[in-house]
């Protein structure tokens, strides 16, 4: 699809990332104001590989993919 | 004409192309051809239309196993994006049309790498929930996550979405009027 701008290893990788912050923050294994933190901010990178599309990327014309 | 030169015709040109094959006794295309017409122009500068008598490529039409007519191609870059034999209405043209200017098959299907990665990070998710004591929260985000994998084939989705479209596709022209 046009849209998309992450190569596949880009994709698992902040799905795996996503995955990852969220378990830390949402199982108080990071604590505090930073734990609170990552239990939003992983959904980021989770939500950015799920798509696909990089909305920084996008801004900085970059792409990890070829087409 | 040959399938080679076929296929250099359609990957050296600069716009997507729709191909219609058609012939002068054929009813269903002259039915077509008015709509077909009306989508050429709003898609002018944006898709190429090619129209092929079929009666004088039959060599091109066996290679492309086209077995009725009127049928038409849709190729975005070269490659064919999809094909559909029969007479089709205005709405079914604009949207083969864009088709070709998407490169997409379908709006509402997910292609196969999407699906796996949601598939995948949803089962993620699932287990990170299990692991970390039960999490609701990451339950709920699991749950919206494998959703988002399966959703063009879930028949409640289609039924409220394609209620949903109808319903603002009706109160465009009444807004536009």
């Amino acid at each position: 699809m046009k849209f998309i701008n992450e190569a596949g290893w880009d994709r698992i990788l902040r799905v795996v990332l996503g995955i990852v912050l969220l378990v830390l923050g949402w199982g108080n294994i990071v604590q505090g104001g930073f734990g609170e933190f990552l239990k939003y901010f992983g959904l980021l990178p989770l939500i950015t590989g799920m798509v696909g599309y990089c909305p920084v990327y996008g801004i900085l014309k970059l792409k990890t993919n070829k087409s | 004409m040959k399938l080679e030169l076929w296929n250099n015709k359609i990957k050296k040109s600069k716009l997507p192309v729709v191909v219609e094959f058609w012939a002068k006794w054929c009813g269903p295309c002259k039915m077509m051809s008015p709509a077909l017409e009306t989508i050429r122009k709003e898609f002018a500068g944006k898709v190429e239309l090619i129209k092929i008598d079929a009666d004088s490529e039959p060599e091109l039409l066996r290679v492309l196993k086209v077995y009725s007519i009127p049928t038409v191609f849709v190729y975005h870059e070269g490659n064919l994006i999809t094909r559909k034999s029969g007479a089709m209405n205005v709405d079914q043209i604009r949207k083969m049309f864009i088709m070709a200017v998407d490169g997409q098959k379908s709006k509402n299907g997910l292609n196969s790498t999407d699906r796996v990665v949601r598939l995948a990070a949803g089962t993620g998710l699932l287990a990170a929930a299990y692991f970390t004591g039960n999490t609701v929260a990451l339950y709920i985000l699991a749950g919206l996550v494998l959703f988002s994998a399966v959703y063009d084939r879930c028949p409640i989705w289609k039924l409220v979405s394609s209620k949903v479209t109808g319903f603002f596709q009706k109160r465009q022209p009444e807004q536009n009027s």
